[in-house]
């Protein structure tokens, strides 16, 4: 097939990859942490922040929640804008 | 179950606490006096969902209507995966585990969302570019079908027959509590419905049937949380500073002296108890994050999707209503702990929540919205597991019918009536053993089983997709036999854990330390579909490698989607 062999396809799969890849490794890495944290330092995690009752445990939670869901708004942006984009381009110009 | 067990279980239990419909077996259940309220709201549900199975079955004629639905859109789809995937027992487990311990139970949410962009990153679009109606699809795409569809469909039976067999135990114990009916009921009664939605209305009926459970879930919870809200003048310093005065207060009246009791009300700020040792904590948080990326009812979804580009909407929406769940889970239970700990209605003596351990959610309905809003709440949980084991049906129908009649046994020429046929059987006998299994498993430790599911999914389907996505040396026997081995691994180090082997068993000490196996049995799926392709030499590894370059030039572009996708 055409588009295999064609250098926009090569790079298309590549960047996508790596992309996928990196954030996949982000994750992994920052629950990992998360997950660290919460089993080897209990009291850093209960300290309060900014003098009231909210605690630094509560803030890490609340941060792990928002960056889940903002990764994967990350991800999506990229995926259905730029990456789509660039194979939609390729699928018609080698269909042309 | 008494706590002492609890905390033998420790994560696994809660684990299957937190996503099991067994919320309700933590702590003795007392039958609670009829809720009339709470059926007849129950009963519109119901009445409303059929009402769309009847108009859905009108519109399912053809096997792609059955395990697709016809296709919706990526925001519709991720609503339905979000209420597949929230269930009552998160909803009353981790409400109730925060209403107890504070900070703990939001480790085990932040464990069940991690899971999503996992799916997104690495299997999404693949998985829509090459599948057409079971994840089998994608993992046999370019191997021999027989072994690899094979064992992709037992390993959807496992992992589904597990987890049914804790939702139906669940709804069981539930409906005493809630509803005020005996077990038998409500086994029958779920049993019969998930029969009545997957046989008529196939994924269509149960997809409106997971976004309708989803949407009721939502704005119940987001009721409750501006109730808890405006009793603190909305302000988290408010809620926060109040709930550890009341366990200050309750630690003060159980004896304490003063210091002792301040630092008492100060740890429900903090982890406490939930993690004692990391490895567990590491193997238990990697079940969740990876057995999502394998749950067979998970995976279907993004087959009612046109396109990869609406599978990655399905995941965006989906991670952003869970999330919001989860949060709004927070939440509730801290304004539980403010609102109810002093209420001699809700909390008897020595603490203990009225009507058993996880009741703290619904206590707190019921003192923000009266007994309408309890009633409402309480059919909200009951429809909720319906959801969940509608789609378990339909993704073990889909794996017998589609995977084992048509592609292993018909060699992928089977007769699109008689399929459908057989997916529908299938259904029925399906309906018939969870109804038999629910009343087996009665007074059973089920709790294990959500985490078994997980545990399974991550150990066994998630490596073969991964392998056969994205490995080219990946061959037949390496999928087929690597994954069983993973499945293996899996399931022989859960027997040998503390939550069988001491919990069940009643051995003193574990042969497996660890509360979940994930840890060491993922990576052992993957060795063993690497080693085994690696020393595949048989002809079919051939071909195999052969056809990696066009499956992955579909399952990147999807080009070749829309000829086998029949719309």
């Amino acid at each position: 097939m055409r588009i295999a062999s064609d250098p926009r396809y090569a790079a298309l799969v590549r960047d996508r990859q790596r992309f996928s890849w990196t954030l996949t490794a982000i994750t992994v890495l920052v629950y990992s942490g998360f997950i660290s944290l919460v089993a080897f330092d209990k009291p850093l995690m209960a300290q309060p922040i900014g003098g009231g009752t909210i605690s630094l445990a509560v803030i890490l939670g609340a941060a792990m929640l928002l960056g889940t869901v903002a990764i994967c708004a990350v991800y999506v942006r990229r995926a259905n804008g730029e990456y789509d984009a660039r194979l939609a381009e390729l699928l018609a110009s080698t269909r042309a | 179950m008494t706590r002492s067990l609890w905390q033998t279980a420790g994560l696994l239990a809660l684990l299957g606490w937190a996503t099991g419909a067994n919320a309700a077996i933590a702590g003795a259940i007392q039958r609670q006096p009829t809720n009339w309220t709470a059926i007849l709201m129950f009963a519109g549900f119901v009445a409303i969902t059929l009402f769309i199975t009847g108009a859905a079955a009108r519109r399912t004629r053809t096997v792609s209507d059955f395990y697709t639905g016809g296709g919706i859109t990526g925001f519709q789809n991720g609503l339905a995966m979000a209420g597949d995937y929230c269930s009552a027992a998160s909803f009353l487990g981790i409400t109730s585990q925060i209403f107890n311990d504070g900070y703990d139970g939001l480790i085990y949410a932040i464990g069940f969302l991690v899971g999503w962009p996992i799916v997104l990153f690495l299997v999404a679009e693949k998985l829509r570019n090459l599948g057409q109606f079971t994840f089998a699809d994608v993992a046999s795409y370019r191997f021999l079908q027989g072994p690899v569809r094979s064992f992709a469909a037992v390993s959807t039976l496992l992992v589904v027959s597990f987890y049914l067999i804790a939702q139906m135990v669940g709804a069981g114990q539930l409906v005493q509590l809630l509803f005020g009916l005996p077990y038998l009921y409500a086994i029958t009664v779920v049993g019969g419905l998930m029969m009545i939605y997957v046989l008529f209305g196939g994924m269509r009926a149960t997809s409106w049937v997971q976004i309708i459970k989803a949407v009721m879930l939502l704005c119940g919870a987001t009721f409750l949380v501006l109730g808890v809200m405006l009793h603190v003048g909305f302000s988290f310093e408010t809620l926060f500073a109040r709930a550890v005065a009341v366990k200050t207060r309750l630690a003060l009246e159980s004896g304490l002296s003063p210091s002792d009791a301040a630092a008492k009300g100060r740890a429900i700020m903090g982890p406490g108890g939930f993690i004692k040792d990391p490895i567990s904590a590491l193997s238990f948080g990697f079940a969740l994050m990876l057995g999502t990326a394998g749950l067979p009812h998970i995976l279907m979804r993004f087959f009612t999707v046109p396109d990869a580009r609406e599978a990655r909407k399905s995941i965006m929406w989906a991670t952003v209503w869970i999330g919001y769940f989860y949060a709004l889970t927070f939440i509730l239970g801290f304004g539980a702990i403010v609102m109810i700990s002093f209420n001699p209605d809700y909390v008897g003596v020595g603490g203990a929540l009225r009507g058993g351990n996880n009741m703290a959610v619904m206590h707190l309905a019921h003192a923000i919205g009266g007994n309408l809003f309890l009633g409402f709440i309480s059919a909200v949980a009951f429809a909720t597991i319906l959801a969940v084991v509608a789609g378990l049906t339909l993704s073990a129908a889909s794996a017998i019918s589609h995977d084992i009649y048509a592609s292993v046994i018909r060699k992928g020429a089977a007769d699109p009536i008689k399929e459908l046929r057989v997916s529908r059987i299938t259904t029925i006998l399906l309906g018939i053993s969870a109804i038999i299994l629910g009343v087996v498993f009665e007074k059973q430790n089920v709790a294990f089983m959500v985490s078994l599911a997980f545990a399974l999914a991550a150990s066994g389907n998630f490596p073969v997709l991964v392998m056969s996505l994205l490995w080219k040396g990946c061959t037949t026997n390496g999928a087929a036999w690597g994954g069983a081995i993973g499945l293996l691994a899996a399931f022989g180090l859960t027997v040998l854990s503390p939550v069988i082997w001491v919990a069940v068993f009643g051995f003193a000490h574990a042969i497996f330390p660890y509360s979940s196996p994930a840890l060491f049995s993922v990576p052992a799926g993957f060795a063993a579909i690497w080693l085994i392709s690696m020393l595949d030499r048989s002809p079919r590894a051939a071909i195999d490698k052969a056809g990696y370059a066009s499956q992955r030039l579909r399952s990147e572009t999807g080009i070749g989607v829309h000829d086998s996708v029949a719309h």
